[in-house]
């Protein structure tokens, strides 16, 4: 592998770290959101809700 | 029993829209935010796969080494997108702010607070890749001409704007600070696009989205546009994903609160 792949495999190594972290970040709070959320609705008397 | 309510900066009553709003606050409900950007979000998803699939291959694999940069001209297919998305995201950031401060819009807020932590990323990588590229290329990793330090401003005002709205106890006195940080902060952007036609700066003129076109040979100019709109599309997608989890944990707060309050009215 030449020099110049080296610093292409970084960048783009780095790309996908990056992304990876931000997507699982992203789908954890997603998930940990909905299912408390939902925990809550449930456990919530009847009335006006919103939204 | 008592009923739950959302404070002004989640409900959108139509008495308190401000006049010329009413488009803009029409999708300002939390709920019908969730039920929309529910629907929109996979096909974000499945269109960023989709366009990565096949860019990433091709800038990696199927275009060819550049006369010049040989190999490392596969580094542009990942760092251009990224200057491109730092600056675009950072114009939305503003705009963002703008409907914040001038209409109040409810949802504006949360989606600035989770914009700037995706758009100081984008930034980081922007600035990461270019100083890959310019080591083999320019034989140095930095140099302090007018567009790389532009963009590092940005970068600052990214990561400043990330902190200030969170520095605050009440959320409402953050986002005000970091609003107005935004909209300063714009002023920062026309000077990073124009830096290289003012200035005389080691980093090249632009030469995708300029007056007479886009200078670079379809074979490089093809995958460069598919991994950008990949990228595009999965940073909106990002952001949509963190602004629907804000919403959600705003909502849970409430709801605790609520909860709390009755327990305490009950003892």
């Amino acid at each position: 592998m030449s020099q110049h792949w080296w610093f292409v495999s970084v960048a783009w190594g780095l790309g996908a770290v990056l992304f990876g972290a931000l997507l699982a970040d992203t789908l954890r709070r997603q998930s940990a959101a909905r299912r408390r959320l939902a925990l809550l609705e449930t456990r919530r008397p009847s009335g006006r809700t919103s939204p | 029993m008592p009923a739950v309510t959302l404070p002004p900066s989640l409900s959108s009553s139509p008495a308190t829209v401000p006049r010329g709003a009413g488009v803009l606050h029409r999708f300002a409900n939390p709920g019908r935010f969730l039920r929309l950007s529910g629907r929109v979000q996979p096909w974000l998803w499945a269109l960023s796969a989709l366009l990565l699939g096949v860019g990433v291959p091709w800038a990696l694999l199927l275009s060819p080494p550049d006369w010049q940069q040989g190999e490392t001209v596969r580094i542009m297919y990942i760092h251009v997108p990224m200057a491109w998305l730092a600056m675009s995201g950072y114009v939305t950031l503003a705009l963002a702010s703008a409907a914040a401060l001038i209409w109040r819009h409810p949802l504006a807020d949360l989606f600035a607070r989770e914009l700037s932590p995706v758009g100081a990323a984008v930034t980081a990588l922007c600035l990461a890749t270019g100083s890959l590229w310019g080591r083999p290329m320019w034989g140095t990793w930095w140099v302090w001409d007018a567009r790389l330090t532009s963009v590092l401003v940005l970068f600052f005002l990214w990561v400043g704007h990330a902190a200030l709205v969170r520095a605050f106890d009440e959320d409402e006195r953050g986002a005000r600070a970091g609003a107005i940080l935004a909209l300063v902060g714009a002023v920062n952007v026309p000077v990073v696009k124009f830096s290289v036609d003012f200035f005389n700066t080691l980093h090249q003129p632009a030469s995708v989205a300029r007056l007479g076109g886009p200078s670079l040979h379809v074979d490089i100019l093809y995958p460069l546009l598919v991994c950008a709109a990949g990228f595009t599309a999965l940073f909106a997608a990002l952001v949509l994903g963190r602004t629907r989890a804000a919403v959600m944990e705003k909502r849970i707060r409430q709801l605790q609160l609520a909860q709390a309050r009755r327990q305490e009215s009950a003892a």
